[in-house]
């Protein structure tokens, strides 16, 4: 049964929440867009049709404040809640708040949330459906006797995980039984403070591995998966530059990711956009789960790029109670889509942060490529929040000439007044390593350490 | 009192924190921001007497 939506009410910034108003205007509905003292003149801000202050530049007390966010959406007439990613988007309380209020909440129910927030538990219902996750234990730690002869069963090096952890936070390496003793106390510490659950979890450190993703969609009973993403190259665990399809898979192994992707998914009743993600071991070709993304990712575009499935627009059909009506023998892949994370930082003074004012822009365009930005010339980017400023997409025919394709993009963008990364991706895209594919989570630090330099930052 | 290479504050932009060091020792007399103000490139934060 389809529920009627007319006013969506945005619970974030920056490019995601263009990107939400774009899909809403486009279905007919109208938005509502949040924002913070800092914000009142963002590029989502002009775009969408009302705005509605949520607090001060802090995020803690605008975005990320749960009452501020449902009584402003509330006040504004709102029907239905979009968390974007980041902020609220993963908060089952959160969820759980806008559904009482009488919102529909644009992502899955809250419960689902919960279960597959949780590391351990995500873990457990991984094990049960037949997928695959990284050796390591099937729950909570309880303490360090523990956990000390579970990672004698697992194997050394392992990883201390916080089970509230993600985004790469949270996490330490242990490489044998003195360091473990030493780490995992901390580690519970800090989890408590920073997560209100000091609740761990071990598993076996994966030296070299590839970080790949599957994308799906569900309505709560059937899924279907936009094939998967190549998301290696890292910065400090946050992802600079993902591609899809993962180049590296046989048909085979694809295959078989991506359905181990569906089958955990419909065993939890998932309902709208989700990513699982995969360590991948080239050499041996296994695969293995990490953890769910409950919440439109960052690089969506590329496999909306490949499939030619608008992603966006589908989470907010299928949050207004539609069926979904793609059916996985529909869902071709077409060609090779890479992103390239454009972020206000300075690549001269090691990827400081570098908000400021924009005082010129020339945007990219041509056959097969997409920018998704908060940009426009004359915007100030506050301080405040991430440094993420825009993504850049190629699409082409082969990978090969998708990189050759981003590259002359980045060769068009110009943004004026601030340092941005854009050089990073330019030498990234020349890169012969980069070009052959040959990369894991760890290739990208290794080589910003290593001489000669990656790129020339005077240039 | 603080000595050189002591951690005053924190300095968060885009959510990287920068820590603000002592490079000249003595008493910390004042606090020019509050906790969570925002600050800008050049502004003092603090005055402290040699």
């Amino acid at each position: 049964m389809t529920k009627s939506v007319s006013k969506i009410f945005i619970a974030n910034r920056g490019e995601i929440a263009v990107r939400v108003i774009r899909a809403a205007r486009e279905l007919g509905l109208s938005t509502v867009q949040a924002v913070s003292a800092a914000d009142t003149n963002m590029l989502a801000a002009r775009l969408a049709d009302a705005t509605a202050l949520v607090g001060p530049a802090h995020a803690t007390k605008s975005y990320l404040n749960k009452d501020a966010v449902v009584q402003a959406a509330l006040e504004s007439g709102c029907d239905a809640m979009h968390p974007g990613y980041g902020f609220l988007s993963e908060n089952a309380d959160f969820a759980e708040m806008v559904e009482k209020a009488g919102m529909i909440f644009i992502g899955p129910r809250p419960e689902t949330i919960r279960q597959m927030g949780d590391k351990a538990r995500a873990r457990q219902e991984a094990f049960a459906a037949g997928v695959p996750s990284v050796p390591g234990t099937e729950g909570i730690v309880a303490d360090l006797e523990t956990a000390k002869s579970e990672a004698a069963r697992i194997g050394y090096p392992v990883m201390i995980k916080a089970a509230a952890g993600g985004g790469g936070r949270g996490i330490r390496i242990a490489r044998d039984e003195a360091e473990l003793a030493t780490l995992f106390p901390q580690a519970s510490g800090e989890a408590l403070a920073a997560f209100g659950n000091g609740g761990l979890y071990l598993e076996r450190f994966i030296g070299r591995a590839r970080h790949i993703e599957v994308q799906i969609l569900g309505d709560g009973e059937r899924v279907v998966h936009l094939f998967e993403r190549e998301c290696s190259l890292q910065r400090r665990r946050q992802k600079v530059w993902e591609e899809a399809p993962a180049f590296c898979l046989k048909p085979a192994q694809r295959e078989a990711l991506c359905a181990s992707a569906v089958r955990l998914a419909e065993r939890v009743g998932y309902r709208g956009a989700g990513t699982l993600e995969y360590l991948f071991d080239d050499e041996t070709g296994e695969f293995f789960f990490i953890e769910m993304n409950t919440r439109i990712q960052v690089e969506h575009p590329v496999s909306e790029m490949v499939t030619g499935v608008d992603i966006m627009r589908e989470m907010i059909r299928i949050a207004m109670g539609e069926k979904l009506v793609l059916r996985q023998e529909d869902i071709m892949l077409k060609g090779h889509a890479i992103e390239a994370r454009i972020c206000a930082e300075d690549l001269a003074a090691d990827f400081r942060p570098s908000p400021g004012a924009v005082t010129g822009l020339s945007v990219p365009g041509g056959f097969g490529v997409r920018f998704d930005s908060l940009l426009y010339a004359g915007y100030t980017v506050p301080p405040f929040y991430d440094s993420l400023l825009g993504k850049l997409v190629s699409h082409d025919v082969t990978r090969e000439a998708a990189i050759t394709r981003l590259d002359r993009a980045l060769g068009e963008l110009m943004i004026d007044g601030i340092p941005t990364t854009v050089a990073l991706h330019r030498a990234l895209a020349a890169d012969p390593t980069v070009r052959r594919g040959a990369v894991h989570t760890r290739w990208l630090e290794e080589r910003l350490a290593a001489s000669p330099p990656l790129f020339d930052h005077l240039s | 009192m603080v000595m050189v290479g002591d951690t005053i504050g924190l300095i968060e932009v885009m959510k990287s924190f920068t820590p603000v060091i002592v490079e000249e020792a003595g008493k910390l007399i004042v606090f020019h921001v509050e906790n969570e103000d925002a600050v800008m490139p050049g502004q003092p934060i603090c005055d402290i007497e040699a």
